[in-house]
């Protein structure tokens, strides 16, 4: 039985390397973002490339602003040889750099993974899909 | 099965744990017919049985209902002014899939305007986030209670899922209404148009505010909460802001706890041991059992301190309401509520409504008990009401709610079932029954066979101050007609049955409970 990880140990990572710089290189992939709660924020986006850097240490990370609509492409780059990644994300409702969470700890804003993350959180065996040239897809969550 | 301690599961979403949501399930093989329910399976089994249309539920599209003139019979009292709302699931498919369970469906608070002898019904599912996703993917997408769906969206927190379908309450000029895991949802009055889920403060998003709140005389609204180890105590006050939220750790993992008592100086909160079966396969819906070795536990904690607590240790049972509790002379608490010996409704009686087929007899499951915790020893001397029959929902006369003393009430109202006919093959009542609290007294009113018989609530007739000075307001459908009725009865000559009634237009879905608010 695979360990459920946790947003929780992500989202301070991903702020971390948020707004570094990229990489170099031009390996790129667009992923598609949807559930966007457009207007609201920022959206901070953690990649990954194996199960013992996930939730660690993203390959790379970026924050952009949310935009007008519910569907939103993001292109990242710095992926170098990966042929295979996994997504990880929250949005930043209110731009104070990190999730949110109420009285019991309970993540309070939305986050997304890619691949079938199923409903309760993000993990790389979950999450980790080819790149083929076809965005990745990152459905929010509700 | 193990979790880290501080996943986003584990913490994020004990709720899910305390509700029945799938959260370990959704992580294991599924045998292939671990699914929703197929809509044509109910649609056939119901199509002989007259008193099951309720169950049918209504869609998107049915999920608005308004009636301006309805039949009305008898007298309606120009002096009854107000709003009656009720809540209870009534979107049960989607895509030709059905919920196994009757708690799965989302909500649809029902208004009653009842204004100088005229009735008017306005009916609105609410717009919660997950009716919304559902709607757009064209089927089930998000866990529920008691069903399986493959495939889940992406989950942010309780409110991802909460279907706000098991109690409305008018209060501080907005309509609340509320599930057992999540955030209230606000509803406007004036059209039931939902306004979203009500964070009392910043920090206190999708925190559980549980689905039966007590009134008190003064108009302070006292909820509680409970996700895994924690409780939380909600005061909000009359003018609808939050007055003060506790949080207090208990020593065990709460299960499926559903309603409390307020006195006036305390909480009384019953524990049932009642879970779900994490981490099991299951086929079909989704099994509760009552945790192995674990009493009834009653929380009895300061409303305005809840660190100053006591817990009672009572036999095991599963209960779902209390009547009512009241500070007795000695110091002890006089609790009563409506137990079960065992999850039969949860696991039978919820699903066959759902599903058509036949239930196995409820009888003698639903006892009426009375319980007094002796606030300095910690005993708890429990007993049983011999009543006749089987009873639920029990209210009170809302100006005695959290009174002691002569002040206390002495009449519990409840929906009831005491005959058996060969029609009814379900966990339905026919009638409304008052019992007295200390003599076990029963006072009653047979709707009879071809009706379904819901919560009735006890309105005060304006200028008297005596208990039985009141109307009882409930609804029924009358299976014949295919149509729910608005019932209004005298109290006092509850054995005259309705003195007036309000017949819709159409059958609504069966809701679990409501509140009256007077103009």
């Amino acid at each position: 039985m695979p360990t459920i990880r946790t947003l929780l140990a992500a989202a301070p990572l991903v702020l971390a390397a948020a707004g570094s710089a990229h990489a170099a290189d031009t390996a790129c992939t667009a992923i598609e973002l949807r559930g966007v709660r457009p207007q609201q924020g920022h959206l901070m986006i953690a990649v990954y490339v194996s199960a013992e850097s996930f939730n660690k240490k993203p390959l790379t990370s970026l924050r952009v602003a949310a935009g007008d609509a519910a569907v939103q492409s993001v292109q990242v780059c710095g992926l170098g040889d990966a042929t295979e990644i996994a997504v990880a994300m929250f949005q930043d409702l209110d731009s104070d750099g990190k999730m949110n969470r109420n009285l019991l700890g309970i993540p309070s804003e939305p986050w997304g993974a890619s691949g079938n993350p199923g409903p309760f959180g993000p993990a790389w065996d979950t999450g980790r899909v080819k790149l083929n040239g076809a965005p990745v897809l990152v459905q929010l969550s509700q | 099965m193990s979790l880290q301690r501080r996943s986003f599961l584990h913490r994020g979403l004990a709720g899910a744990a305390t509700l029945g949501l799938p959260a370990l399930a959704t992580t294991l093989a599924m045998p292939a017919d671990a699914r929703p329910a197929r809509a044509a399976d109910f649609a056939a089994n119901a199509a002989g049985q007259p008193l099951l249309t309720p169950m049918q539920g209504v869609s998107d599209i049915t999920g608005s209902r308004d009636a301006e003139q309805p039949l009305l019979r008898g007298r309606w009292p120009a002096e009854l002014r107000g709003r009656f709302y009720r809540n209870g699931p009534a979107l049960y498919e989607r895509g030709g899939e059905r919920y196994h369970h009757w708690f799965d469906g989302d909500g649809m608070v029902q208004q009653f305007r009842i204004d100088g002898g005229r009735v008017a019904h306005r009916g609105r599912l609410v717009q919660t986030p997950k009716l919304a996703a559902e709607r757009a993917a064209g089927r089930f997408r998000l866990p529920a209670f008691g069903t399986h769906v493959d495939n889940p969206l992406p989950i942010g927190g309780p409110d991802s899922v909460n279907p706000a379908n098991t109690n409305a309450i008018e209060h501080a000029g907005r309509v609340l209404a509320m599930w057992e895991g999540g955030s209230a949802f606000a509803l406007a009055p004036s059209d039931l148009s939902t306004q979203g889920p009500v964070a009392w403060r910043g920090d206190l998003k999708q925190l559980p505010f549980s689905a039966h709140p007590k009134l008190d005389a003064a108009g302070h609204l006292w909820n509680f909460g409970t996700q895994g180890p924690h409780f939380i105590a909600w005061h909000i006050t009359p003018d609808g802001r939050l007055g003060k939220v506790q949080v207090a750790q208990l020593p065990f993992a709460t299960g499926m706890v559903h309603d409390m008592a307020i006195t006036e100086r305390w909480l009384v909160v019953p524990m049932p041991p009642v879970k779900l079966g994490f981490g099991q396969a299951f086929e079909g819906p989704r099994r509760f059992t009552m945790g192995a070795g674990e009493p009834l536990r009653v929380l009895v904690a300061r409303k305005d301190n809840i660190a100053e607590q006591r817990l009672f240790e009572l036999p095991p049972e599963m209960l779902f309401h209390v009547g009512n509790a009241t500070e007795e002379a000695d110091g002890s608490i006089q609790l009563s509520y409506v137990g079960s010996s065992d999850p039969w409704f949860l696991n039978e009686g919820a699903v066959a409504l759902m599903s058509g087929n036949a239930a196995t007899p409820m009888a003698g499951r639903l006892q009426l008990r009375t319980v007094r915790l002796d606030m300095a020893s910690g005993r708890a001397e429990q007993a049983t009401l011999a009543v006749d029959g089987e009873l639920e929902f029990p209210r009170i006369d809302p100006r005695r709610i959290g009174a002691s003393g002569a002040g206390r009430a002495r009449w519990l109202v409840c929906a009831a079932s005491w005959r058996r006919f060969e029609t009814r093959r379900h966990a339905l009542f026919h009638g409304v029954q008052m019992v007295h609290a200390d003599s076990g007294r029963v006072r009653r009113f047979d709707y009879g066979e071809h009706h379904i018989v819901e919560e009735h609530v006890v309105v005060p007739k304006p200028g008297s101050d005596r208990e039985t000075d009141a109307w009882l307001l409930g609804t029924t459908f009358d299976a014949r007609r295919q149509a729910t009725v608005l019932n209004l009865l005298d109290m006092a000559r509850i054995e005259d049955g309705p003195v007036a009634q309000a017949v819709l237009p159409y059958a609504l879905p069966l809701g679990f409970h409501g509140n009256f608010t007077a103009d």
